[in-house]
């Protein structure tokens, strides 16, 4: 009997050998893991690569035969020749990919240009391609990682602009997440805004005028390449008038939302100026300046009648084609007492003094009347402050304005007065008009004593009353727009709904110095395509439609299967 | 070539009298149908209502989703048309009966590719029909339908080749179109998975590695809004050309696996 002991397998590890493949396997997928999402390959990858590399080894020396096996066996001679030659064509495959990526070929089929500039964008572009007093644009377009489908998308038409403008803009993307510093520079404040900037002669960009696009459009953003480039350069000057508005006053009575809406949005230059700035020989704001491209003289109320001599100077300037704004003050001022309450006394305005009066009456068939319009129907807080909603549909000043849904308000207005034969070349166009219920006051006085109560009496002449015109001397050019009201351009009627008043004041300066004009050609809407059309169908076609698609074609298609099938099934038996 | 063509009328031929293939048409044009009709009758409710109001209608173009929508639903049509062209082979043991034949493994695979695209392509050709409705009830944009039309006959092609792989591996069916399915919605899903890394700064590298992958990327910004850029055509091209080199040298194993 021979003492037999169990046969030990010497070749078992204590860690089996396979164990380290998984190891080096999970080696390589963390290293691949930091190499594709880590900006650089750090510490973890490298760890992770040594640990692979090392249990490879590991597994060689622990399981010697099955290394050899793999190396020289027929898998390895069959399957590795595949498996090299299958990396061999993919990496191929990525280079040819790779390749054509990097030429950015592209072409926009849409019939809509919908990816592609339009006529209207083509021409504008085109214009600032073959202006060489035109500045180079850049398109700073701030789309992060998750718009990365629109950035494909707009990169097309952005290179068209390139194109189109012959290397005059140009466009970049930028991650505002990436780049916070240049996203708060542009005051970027969502993913998927524009900035338009031109380039300074000395390369910078003009940060301060940039453009911002907020939603994506052709339009907005022609429209926003051609305000950055146009070099248009339009003065508003304000007279500095004795009881007058001013600019800068940020207070119910003042200007400065028009000013900003000026300075702001359209780059005008704006000035407080006084008659006697302007009249110097020394002067150093030229009227007859022909470089500036547009300019406005404006009168915002004044309670004092000018000078002859300051007068005269007016009429010179409109005489030689001058444009003249001119908000009247009213006959009622009010002041506060020591007491703290208001009281109230007659004035006498400058836009009614004789010399102004008859200036306007003599060239341009107008002037301010001496009365107060009081509405009763159609007014704001008092009677004493009328709303006007006929406006003018022809005149560039009231024409976007919606009659009886929109407003002008005119506190303590005057009505203006047209003659029956307009002077030589002078055509004049009534901008707003009250309802019929208004009518007019002429004694003053008596509206001053009447606390409040005004009531309408038979020798009060009957609305609707004109509140506001605009004058054109086509022989001269001249254009002169009247209000009857210094409420148009204060800020305290500028912002409200369905109140026109800023809209109206902004407007006028614009007709008067023909920025309109000038800003058409800054201002494209691309026309209506065919494509635009929606689609209409009578509950008939509707019933066709649904006939064909929902049961004719699929349950034909069904039909012919059930046949084919029994079909078979007929062969088959 | 002759076995290309061989191979492809012989399995075109098998779409033809396989009821399985009418039944994904049915489903097909019946989801399809049922959508397009809903959108057209809310349009024209809609659009009734924003022309009295002075807003902008919805247009044709808007309406035909018909591409984009196939291309969403390959990760079902996909799998449901190629799991039994290699699978069968193989459990069947015909493969190696086709293999002694005298053409190669890429004529083969070639062949059986060709005719599920064609069959794809005339799926594909069918939903026409709503573009024609279309243009008698608004005026569609010829080009975005072209180009949409052009890509989602590419994806189509991609799904189809990239399913095919699973199709070689597995001898088990439901197992190949599981797996392709699966395949074919992480491929779609690539955009979506690298919106969300690109909300961590330090992988947008990865975010824009994972967008270039996948399928939707190099159709739906582009192609399906008629913008056809050369690098996602040549994407789908070159991605049906490796799908299709794989499940050659997959097929190819056969003979020295034994």
């Amino acid at each position: 009997m021979t003492n037999q002991t169990p046969k030990v397998n010497e070749q078992e590890a204590f860690i089996p050998p396979y164990y380290m493949l998984i190891l080096a396997l999970v080696g390589f997928v963390v290293a691949l893991g930091v190499l594709v999402t880590q900006p650089t390959f750090n510490v973890v990858g490298w760890g992770a690569l040594g640990i692979a590399v090392l249990s490879l080894v590991a597994w060689v020396l622990m399981a010697p035969e099955q290394a050899r096996s793999v190396v020289t066996g027929r898998t390895a001679r069959f399957g590795g020749t595949s498996l090299l030659v299958t990396v061999i064509f993919l990496v191929a495959l990525i280079a040819i990919y790779v390749v054509v990526r990097g030429r950015d070929w592209r072409v926009d089929l849409t019939e809509r240009d919908t990816f592609s500039l339009t006529e209207e964008s083509r021409q504008a572009i085109a214009g600032i391609g073959a202006d060489p007093n035109v500045p180079q644009v850049t398109l700073l377009a701030f789309y992060n990682a998750i718009q990365a489908g629109q950035r494909d998308q707009n990169a097309l038409l952005f290179e068209d602009y390139a194109k189109t403008s012959q290397g005059k803009i140009s466009y970049e993307f930028i991650d505002p997440e990436r780049s916070p510093a240049q996203a708060e520079l542009y005051k970027i404040t969502r993913p998927g805004q524009i900035a338009v900037v031109a380039v300074n002669e000395d390369g910078t960009l003009d940060t301060e005028n940039a453009e911002l696009v907020n939603f994506f459009s052709q339009d907005e953003l022609t429209n926003a390449i051609l305000r950055v480039a146009a070099q248009g350069d339009f003065r508003a000057y304000f007279l500095n008038v004795d009881g007058g508005l001013q600019l800068t006053d940020s207070g119910a009575s003042g200007m400065s939302l028009l000013n900003d809406s000026l300075t702001q949005r359209y780059d005008w230059t704006t000035q407080q100026v006084s008659l006697f700035d302007l009249m110097g020989q020394d002067s150093e704001i030229k009227l007859d300046d022909p470089a500036i491209d547009g300019k406005v003289l404006v009168i915002p109320g004044g309670d004092q009648p000018l000078s002859d001599e300051e007068m005269q100077f007016i009429a010179d300037y409109v005489n030689k084609g001058g444009s003249l704004v001119i908000f009247a003050a009213p006959s009622i001022r009010g002041t506060a007492g020591s007491d703290g309450q208001a009281t109230f006394s007659q004035n006498q305005p400058l836009a009614l003094a004789e010399n102004m009066s008859n200036f306007l009456w003599e060239n341009f068939g107008v002037r301010f009347t001496s009365d107060l319009i009081v509405d009763p129907t159609l007014s704001v807080q008092s009677p004493l402050i009328p709303v006007a909603t006929d406006f003018s549909s022809t005149n560039y000043i009231t024409q976007n304005f919606r009659p009886n849904q929109e407003g002008i308000v005119f506190e303590l207005p005057h009505s203006i007065e047209i003659a029956p034969t307009l002077p030589a070349n002078v055509t004049v166009d009534e901008l707003a008009k009250t309802s019929a219920e208004s009518f007019a006051k002429q004694d003053i006085q008596a509206v001053l004593q009447s606390d409040g109560a005004i009531q309408a009496e038979e020798s009060d002449p009957k609305g609707p009353f004109v509140l506001a015109v605009a004058a054109e001397n086509s022989a001269t050019g001249a254009r002169v727009v009247l209000f009857g009201s210094e409420s148009i351009p204060a800020n305290n009627f500028a912002l409200g709904s369905g109140i026109v008043n800023l809209d109206a004041a902004f407007n006028s300066l614009v007709w008067a110095t023909r920025f309109n004009d000038f800003f058409s050609t800054v201002n494209i809407q691309s026309a209506a395509r065919p494509q635009d059309t929606p689609v209409f169908a009578s509950d008939q076609t509707l019933r066709g439609i649904q006939l064909l698609t929902l049961f004719l074609l699929p349950f034909g298609v069904l039909a012919i299967g059930f046949f084919v099938w029994w079909n078979n099934r007929s062969r088959a038996r | 070539m002759r076995a290309v063509f061989a191979v492809f009328k012989r399995e075109l031929a098998l779409y033809f009298r396989s009821p399985i293939a009418y039944a994904v048409a049915f489903a097909m044009l019946l989801f399809l149908g049922i959508l397009f009709n809903g959108n057209l009758a809310q349009a024209v409710q809609y659009n009734a209502g924003a022309m009295q109001q002075g807003g902008q209608g919805v247009t044709a173009s808007d309406l035909n989703l018909a591409p984009s929508v196939i291309t969403f639903l390959m990760f079902l049509i996909g799998p449901l048309l190629t799991m039994r062209l290699l699978a069968e082979e193989s459990r069947e043991g015909t493969i190696e009966v086709l293999l002694t034949l005298p053409m190669n493994e890429a004529a083969f695979i070639v062949g059986k590719f060709l005719a599920v695209w064609t069959y794809y392509t005339i799926l594909l050709l069918l939903t026409v029909i709503h573009y024609v409705i279309l243009a008698n009830v608004g005026v569609p944009d010829a080009g975005l339908a072209f180009g949409s039309y052009f890509g989602a006959w590419l994806y189509g092609g991609a799904v189809l080749a990239v399913c095919m792989i699973w199709s070689a591996i597995t001898e088990d069916q439901i197992v190949a179109a599981f797996l392709s399915a699966a395949t074919v919605l992480v491929l779609y899903l690539a955009d979506t998975f690298a919106a969300s890394l690109a909300n961590s700064p330090n992988l947008a590298n990865a975010a824009e590695f994972v967008r270039e992958l996948g399928l939707q990327a190099h159709y739906g910004p582009t192609l399906a809004n008629g913008i056809i850029r050369a690098e996602d055509v040549v994407y789908y091209v070159l991605f049906i050309i490796g799908a299709l080199f794989i499940t050659t040298r997959i097929v190819e194993t056969r003979r020295w696996r034994a």
